[in-house]
């Protein structure tokens, strides 16, 4: 489903406020969920950081724009496992789409570019992490035929 | 853990803190469900909020301050309803409850549901309730592990 009006590309310089924006806002979310994914005070500035080394071409980040706003983005990096037959990985490490442009499939077109893209560069397999309790990111990926796959254990030292 | 966390009643010096978390969770609302989408002076009006139900005489806002670094991480806000049909026939409605995340997992909405239940039977009470999103689940698990109950539903038609 492509929702009219939504083009998704890879993010460029102009887009830094606006994607630092969209990455508190992932990270913001998921705190919600656990204690652990608790945000920096300063969230703010380095969102800004993390922003600059994806446009500058960190893994792999598609944003979703619509107009002048950016409606939602994708970011995985490449995890490899040498001993592993599939052994080259995508982990979606961030997806997030703005509450007023959900519903439209600009999620599910994200991930669907974003797969696209890294089967080109051979990888052949798509994870993605996010706390436990973050049920709407859970409901998301079991629709679009994920499975559990890892289980991260946490223990505070 | 628990020991440095005071709760008591918000005073008006309080407003802004407060105002900031009432923000934050209308934000977690908008997330988890789009029907509630913020306005865009979030903020402004969050403050406007905070301060009529400070002054208003049919509320209580109650605050959890850590008392380490004087800070406010939690808020909980209920109003008093006359049921004037039922019996008991004066509740306490929990309309706000936001805990800062990085305070969780330290009972302290816990001692904020307590503090409420406390001040409420003083306001004439005989019931305690709560109203949010159909979609926070999270809120949603804390009280069924407190033993709320469903009381009513809440239905939503778009008309515009």
């Amino acid at each position: 489903m492509y929702e009219p009006g939504i083009i998704v590309r890879r993010p460029v310089e102009a887009d830094l406020g606006r994607l630092a924006e969209l990455v508190v806002r992932f990270y913001r979310f998921n705190e919600e969920f656990d204690p652990a994914w608790s945000v920096m005070d300063n969230a703010e500035e380095r969102a800004r950081d993390v922003a600059k080394r994806y446009i500058e071409g960190e893994g792999y980040t598609l944003v979703a724009a619509h107009d002048e706003e950016l409606a939602g983005y994708i970011h995985a990096y490449i995890a490899e496992y040498p001993m592993l037959e599939l052994s080259k990985q995508a982990v979606i490490q961030e997806l997030y789409v703005k509450p007023q442009f959900r519903g439209r499939g600009i999620a599910t077109t994200l991930l669907e570019h974003l797969i696209s893209e890294a089967s080109k560069d051979g990888v052949k397999v798509v994870t993605s992490m996010f706390p436990v309790a973050n049920f709407v990111a859970e409901k998301f990926y079991k629709s679009r035929k994920f499975r559990p796959y890892i289980s991260i254990y946490l223990r505070e030292v | 853990m628990v020991s440095r966390i005071v709760v008591r009643e918000a005073v008006p010096d309080d407003a802004e803190e407060v105002a900031k978390l009432i923000a934050r969770l209308k934000a977690l609302n908008e997330e988890l469900d789009p029907h509630y989408k913020v306005v865009d002076n979030i903020d402004e009006v969050s403050m406007e909020y905070v301060r009529e139900m400070m002054e208003s005489g049919k509320a209580r806002v109650l605050v959890a301050v850590d008392s380490a670094v004087g800070s406010i991480v939690g808020v909980l806000i209920y109003r008093i309803v006359d049921r004037r049909f039922y019996v008991p026939r004066v509740k306490a409605q929990i309309v706000d409850f936001y805990v800062l995340p990085k305070y969780r997992g330290r009972r302290i909405g816990t001692l904020l549901l307590e503090k409420a239940a406390e001040m409420a039977k003083g306001d004439g009470a005989g019931m305690i309730t709560v109203i949010y999103p159909a979609l926070n689940t999270i809120a949603g698990r804390f009280y069924e592990a407190k033993s709320f109950i469903d009381l009513a539903h809440e239905k939503y038609k778009r008309i515009y």
